[in-house]
């Protein structure tokens, strides 16, 4: 689905030393010497047929976001032009898809819309975020170093960053709305992009939102380039070596506050890659946000059984283990030194919803799913994080702190 | 009863569909004997007390298995749960991709439904069924039992038939005089025994009042107030404090219900006065729970049989299962 790359492109992750995380040991695909992708892989018949199954559970995912928004739960124009043949899904995971959509879509919003004001830099806020963030927006600059401050008349410029984007259209939908970064980019792999790229370039529904005369295609279709929007190629396993340079090149810029989303993403690769994309946001960004959502729990009978379940797809998710628990999701970020940080299941997300909008979404269908509902969504986290380098000057760093803080705060 | 009947049982045992004018034929019959029902059926001890199979056929065939078949025991069925719910309509959309390789998992409601009602005409003393919140035109066109029958029969018409005998179900059942059989719970309506034989069952599951909280109704752990607006939008949460006065008013001693899943297969509550009987291990194939029934012997002794997914149903067995659409996650 929008993020669920990881899931259906593991055969193009070269690196032998890693392929050993995707399907059973000797299982087709998983050959060691499967370097990077090349075009006669293509006529590896047990490859081809297990992309085959991996792309089936993307469009399967896609579908039942459309699904959502078809009924009602989900206002997203643009997610039609991604799925060919739309089919309505069970209550239970139209209500999945929204809450999931929605609680990233939350984070997003605000992380757009927040800047930093005079009066953040003096005001106490942010109810969620427990740890030390708080304090330390608290602290009143010195006025000595009002120099370092960033002007609030400016506004500041932020970056979203969409590992694994799949056919998300978290951009166009918030663009549409008025609501954007100064860059967005999005990274998934060559297939993913290229087939994404084509439906953006062909559809003035998504060009129009673009609204850059020098939107272009670029490295064979697969990637897709403009002012404000990056599609980006590539491998995130190889993360710092391949990604961020492609990212630089677009004109990332690692001293911008930068949103994160890894939306069922992290998970399908193995926990030493995915602590590098950590390790490399941590240490380099000036300030970052980084919100994840997947599956937790493993072990408990659903658990086992998702596990068993999804290895029948040939899915194996090498990270749930390395962060099996909510708590261990927090730890994921703090014991790297991140600021604050916050993991809670769907349960919990779905109990926050205001009465209003429980109501609204329990009079579009049908829900009769309610102790099945509770499993699943013991299973699934968000996890959010953020952190800003220490070394920079103050009140800077405060001032980015609340910023980040308050992007997750309610 | 005739040979035809026998053999329409012994083709629904093989998961195989009887014909449409079979169907209906079953159905006719069907409708003759539950009429006669009342919407407090009584049962005679002993007998096996079941939840809803949700369309799992395959563990229907093992709950036989291990609480012996009908007619050599006696069953009751509080609800049949005649849908498979979200993985049937996940699957069907697969078997429009893949067709001729599209078996046994899960999406059996119809040949489920079809055999319990088989049994009942065959033998309507030795099975009892009883009207689950599932046994209704909603909930069946919006979970999948619909869209089977159309797939299987080519036409609305079995699921038609299905539905008025839904409406004929019987509502509860009591256990010589002292268990009380229903598939949701409890309503602020009913008070005694007496007041759900007056109820006019011959018609869908209502959204509220006395017959749709029987059907639809929890009981709630943690409820210190007696009655609860439910999560499910239909029904009641309903408390200790409600549940024992009913069972002392009315002379009894347990309430054995289903609708609510259960990981360990049936589960206590209430300082074991009332119980919930959950019959369809590793529900949806994703669940991962075992399975109860609840066997009542001539003394009103009770005992719970635990029971796992038959092998033929779970996915280990599978050779080739994403063709068969495993069930729905978030990915």
């Amino acid at each position: 689905m929008s993020g669920g790359m990881g899931n259906r492109s593991p055969p193009f992750w070269p690196g032998p030393r890693r392929m050993g995380g995707f399907g059973a040991p000797g299982a087709p695909g998983t050959a060691p010497g499967r370097g990077s992708f090349t075009p006669s892989m293509m006529h590896d018949e047990p490859q081809v047929a297990r992309d085959d199954i991996i792309k089936g559970t993307d469009d399967d995912a896609i579908i039942s976001k459309l699904s959502a928004v078809n009924l009602g739960y989900l206002d997203d124009p643009f997610v039609k032009y991604f799925v060919k043949r739309p089919s309505r899904r069970p209550p239970l995971i139209n209500r999945g898809s929204y809450l999931r959509t929605r609680s990233l879509d939350t984070f997003t919003e605000q992380f757009i819309k927040n800047d930093i004001t005079p009066s953040s830099i003096t005001t106490t806020t942010t109810t969620t975020s427990p740890t030390s963030a708080t304090t330390q927006s608290a602290s009143t600059p010195s006025p000595t170093t009002t120099a370092t401050a960033i002007t609030p008349a400016a506004g500041i410029k932020k970056q979203i960053v969409s590992l694994g984007c799949g056919s998300d259209t978290r951009y166009f939908k918030f663009k549409a709305k008025g609501l954007s970064a100064h860059k967005y980019f999005e990274i998934d792999f060559p297939e993913s992009t290229a087939k994404k790229a084509v439906v953006i370039k062909k559809n003035k529904a998504f060009t129009d939102i673009i609204g850059d005369p020098d939107l272009r295609l670029g490295l064979g279709g697969t990637e897709l380039y403009s002012k404000d929007y990056c599609l980006l190629s590539g491998d995130l396993r190889e993360f710092t070596e391949s990604i961020v340079p492609k990212l630089k090149a677009q004109g990332f810029d690692i001293s911008l506050p930068t949103l994160f989303l890894s939306e069922c993403v992290l998970i399908y690769i193995q926990p030493g890659d995915s602590d590098a994309i950590v390790n490399w946001v941590g240490t380099n960004m000036d300030a970052s946000l980084f919100v994840v959502y997947e599956q937790i729990n493993p072990t408990d009978a659903f658990g086992a059984m998702m596990l068993r379940n999804l290895k029948a797809r040939q899915i194996e998710l090498p990270g749930i283990h390395a962060y099996p628990s909510l708590k261990s999701q927090e730890e994921r970020f703090t014991s790297r030194g991140w600021q604050a940080a916050k993991a809670v299941n769907m349960n919990k997300l779905h109990e926050s919803l205001s009465e209003q909008e429980l109501k609204r979404i329990s009079s579009l269908e049908i829900f009769d799913e309610v102790e099945e509902w509770q499993l699943l969504a013991d299973h699934y986290c968000v996890a959010w994080a953020y952190q800003a380098k220490p070394q920079q000057p103050e009140p800077r760093r405060s001032q980015l702190i609340h910023l980040l803080a308050n992007a997750v705060s309610s | 009863m005739g040979s035809d009947l026998d053999r329409q049982i012994q083709t629904l045992l093989q998961c195989k569909i009887i014909t449409e004018a079979e169907v209906k034929d079953l159905c006719l019959k069907a409708r003759e004997i539950l009429v006669e029902e009342s919407n407090v059926q009584r049962v005679d001890a002993p007998v096996t007390v079941c939840g809803d199979i949700h369309g799992q056929f395959h563990d229907l065939k093992e709950l036989f298995k291990v609480g012996g078949e009908c007619p050599k025991t006696n069953y009751l069925f509080m609800g049949m749960g005649t849908v498979a719910r979200y993985v049937f309509s996940v699957m069907l959309s697969i078997e429009i991709d893949l067709p001729g390789d599209f078996v046994d998992r899960g999406h059996h409601s119809v040949e489920t439904f079809l055999l319990l009602l088989a049994l009942k005409v065959r033998y309507p003393d030795r099975i009892t069924l009883i009207r689950g919140n599932h046994e209704s035109r909603q909930i069946t066109k919006v979970y999948g039992f619909y869209d089977e029958c159309f797939q299987k029969f080519g036409s609305a018409n079995v699921w038609r038939y299905c539905c008025e005998i839904f409406d004929y179900l019987s509502l509860s059942a009591i256990i010589d005089d002292r268990i009380f059989c229903v598939h949701g719970g409890l309503s602020p309506s009913i008070n005694t025994i007496d007041q759900i034989r007056t109820i006019d069952r011959m018609q869908e599951v209502p959204h509220n009042g006395a017959m749709c909280d029987l059907l639809w109704s929890d009981p709630d752990p943690d409820s210190c107030t007696g009655w609860g607006l439910s999560p499910r939008g239909a029904g009641f949460l309903f408390g200790e404090s409600v549940a024992k006065p009913f069972l002392h008013n009315n002379g009894l001693e347990l309430i054995a219900r289903a609708h609510q899943l259960v990981m360990e297969g049936y589960k206590l509550m209430f300082d074991e006065q009332v119980v919930t009987v959950w019959s369809a291990p590793n529900y949806c194939y994703r669940c991962g729970n075992v399975a109860a029934i609840l066997e009542v012997d001539s003394n009103l002794n009770r005992e719970y049989r635990i029971f796992k997914d038959s092998d033929r149903s779970s996915m280990n067995s599978r050779t080739n299962p994403q063709r068969e659409g495993p069930p729905d996650y978030f990915l």
